[in-house]
């Protein structure tokens, strides 16, 4: 195309004149792109991958809604330091004012989270950040730093230092208990109580460093090393049976529709007023442009594949950091991050489409215009 | 030769308050190879003038015909060709890209125009040389003097070898040298066979001028 000339010199120079504000535009988006997709993305990011979800949602445990887990066998490593075990009744383990950590293992190897329980939206996301009593339970769910200082831990006994506001601080032994998810029905994953998600690989790793760790009902699923399974073979088992399932009313789809909204409104809006200010930054080259015989056509050409190349960039950039604050990037998958791409793209476009409309609105004698009504009259 | 010509032209805008009638069943000619100052206080409304010859304003009545074509009739196309082949322009205030440099300043009506890169390259270092700007290609706007400035803005408008120049105010913003010098280059523009139409307060146009409109007579 003819005009390709001077669209290109327009851009170079617009990069080599005014790199500084184009950095200052892409601070400020991709940041807002990034942190609204975690947003965006936190209704449907379960269904996709559920340890990314517990891991970087920063709501850390899952509560299984689906049926009753009563009669099912869990498989569960424990430490039971200050918990009441009756029979194989699984019920009341935690004394008032005694706390304990549930670390659920989930394989992924072995469990389709797509088409089984979170495809459903059969789950919670519970506050993490407050004790919750339940038929008489105590439990808490961690933050995910806390998590992951667990994690290396597996099996030992923590101490904790937490503030709730009736209760002022406390600092108590932590008992970390563990479902060791193998190639089991979907039901068999979940557990009543609070719990965190895990690899399987921590709690194996656990295992086999602490021999003296009690444990509970192991079975091994595909891939479980031998060497655990010969270690485990040798040790004590604990055996217990689930508790009945209760339901704790979620979110609703609704709820997350709303907010997935939102999300996207915000980020219409930070495009939009990104946009009318590039508008009214150039204002006067657009203007000259036109004098010099510049079609409407061309101008809003030429500031659609300007504008369009930094929401570009802020749209990968963004999803670039979007997935770095799920900082366990690797479990990502990486069409969900190319669906942020390019979602983030096609919301920046329709924004940028509705600014060129105002684009084609300046008027094309601006710079005389400017001397005839703020000059002569 | 008659290049332009306004036939029965009546301009008028509202300001807040009032309904300001600026021109009224107007007539003037523009010829090629002469120039043309419209003088007159401010308010007269010779930089409407300059607008409506480039086809800037929308009249209500009254036609301006370029080479018998008449311009009022011209689709937004046929306008940006009509500017972009036929007129230059000289701003007082330059209108200068400042993101570009002098070479692409002055390319930029080569460029809408469709010329490649290897062709304007060589027009525009004829016109660097004809303003006398040699060295200060690759400068950028805000490292030039507004003498300097004027003088690529006429670069610019020389770009397409146009046969109009429409200047407003051209050495308004200048020194008393720079106004010679662009007084200079404009009898120059006229000496190539170009119709200069110019708004301004400046005497020394009003000396050079082959016509003189006075606006504030006409609307008289």
């Amino acid at each position: 195309m003819e005009e390709w000339g001077l669209i290109k010199t327009l851009l170079v120079a617009e990069l080599r004149f005014n790199s500084w504000r184009i950095i200052k535009v892409l601070l400020i988006l991709i940041p807002t792109f990034a942190i609204i997709s975690l947003f965006a993305t936190y209704q449907w990011m379960p269904y996709a991958n559920q340890v990314i979800f517990l891991r970087n949602s920063g709501h850390d445990f899952l509560q299984f809604t689906e049926g009753s887990y009563e009669d099912q066998t869990f498989h569960v490593l424990e430490v039971p330091i200050d918990a009441n075990v009756e029979g194989d009744k699984y019920q009341g383990y935690w004394r008032k004012n005694s706390y304990r950590i549930e670390l659920f293992v989930a394989d992924n190897a072995t469990f389709d989270f797509n088409s089984t329980y979170f495809s459903n939206r059969n789950f919670l996301r519970g506050n993490p950040n407050h004790l919750s009593d339940h038929e008489g339970m105590t439990g808490i769910a961690l933050s995910y730093n806390a998590l992951k200082r667990l994690n290396a831990n597996v099996g030992d006994s923590v101490t904790l230092r937490f503030t709730n506001g009736e209760r002022g601080t406390f600092k108590l032994p932590a008992i970390i208990q563990g479902v060791l998810r193998t190639k089991y029905p979907e039901h068999s994953i979940g557990f009543g109580g609070l719990g965190l998600v895990v690899s399987n690989n921590l709690v194996e790793e656990a295992l086999l460093n602490n021999p003296n760790l009690p444990f509970r009902h192991v079975r091994f699923g595909q891939g479980t090393s031998s060497q655990l399974e010969n270690s485990l073979s040798r040790r004590d088992q604990i055996r217990y049976a689930s508790q009945p399932s209760y339901y704790l009313p979620n979110m609703g789809n609704m709820g997350l529709w709303v907010m997935f909204a939102l999300g996207v409104l915000a980020l219409f809006i930070v495009n939009s007023r990104e946009l009318q200010f590039a508008i009214k930054q150039n204002w006067r080259k657009i203007g000259i442009l036109r004098a010099l015989g510049a079609t409407n056509k061309l101008i809003v050409k030429i500031f659609v594949i300007g504008q369009a190349c930094s929401i570009a960039i802020a749209a990968l950039s963004g999803g670039l950091l979007y997935r770095a604050l799920f900082m366990l990037g690797q479990y990502v998958d990486l069409r969900v991050m190319m669906g942020v791409v390019l979602g983030l793209f096609a919301i920046g476009l329709i924004c940028l489409l509705l600014a060129a409309q105002r684009v084609r609105k300046v008027v094309a004698n601006c710079p005389i215009i400017d001397i005839i009504y703020n000059k002569e009259f | 030769m008659e290049i332009i010509r306004l036939q029965e032209v009546s301009f008028s805008y509202s300001t807040a308050h009032q309904r300001i009638d600026l021109f009224e069943a107007l007539n003037l000619s523009f010829k090629s190879g002469e120039i043309t100052a419209l003088w007159g206080p401010s308010g007269s409304g010779k930089t409407t003038l300059l607008n409506i010859i480039a086809g800037f304003l929308k009249l209500k009545t009254g036609n301006v015909i370029f080479n018998s074509n008449n311009i009022s009739e011209f689709s937004e196309g046929e306008l940006c060709t009509y500017r972009n082949k036929n007129i230059g322009f000289v701003f007082q205030f330059f209108n200068l890209i400042q993101q570009l440099t002098v070479e692409e300043n002055i390319a930029v009506p080569l460029m809408l125009s469709g010329v490649k890169t290897a062709d304007w390259k060589e027009r525009v270092g004829e016109l660097i040389q004809k303003v006398g700007l040699d060295r200060r290609g690759r400068h950028y706007p805000y490292q030039l003097s507004g003498g300097e400035q004027q003088r690529v803005a006429i670069a610019r408008a020389l770009a397409n070898n146009p046969r109009i120049i429409l200047a407003d105010e051209p050495t308004g913003n200048l020194d008393k040298k720079n106004r010679s010098a662009i007084v200079t280059l404009i009898n120059e523009m006229r000496d190539e066979g170009r119709a200069i139409i110019i708004a301004s307060h400046d005497e020394q146009f009003a000396r050079i001028a082959d016509k003189v409109v006075d606006l504030e007579q006409l609307s008289g």
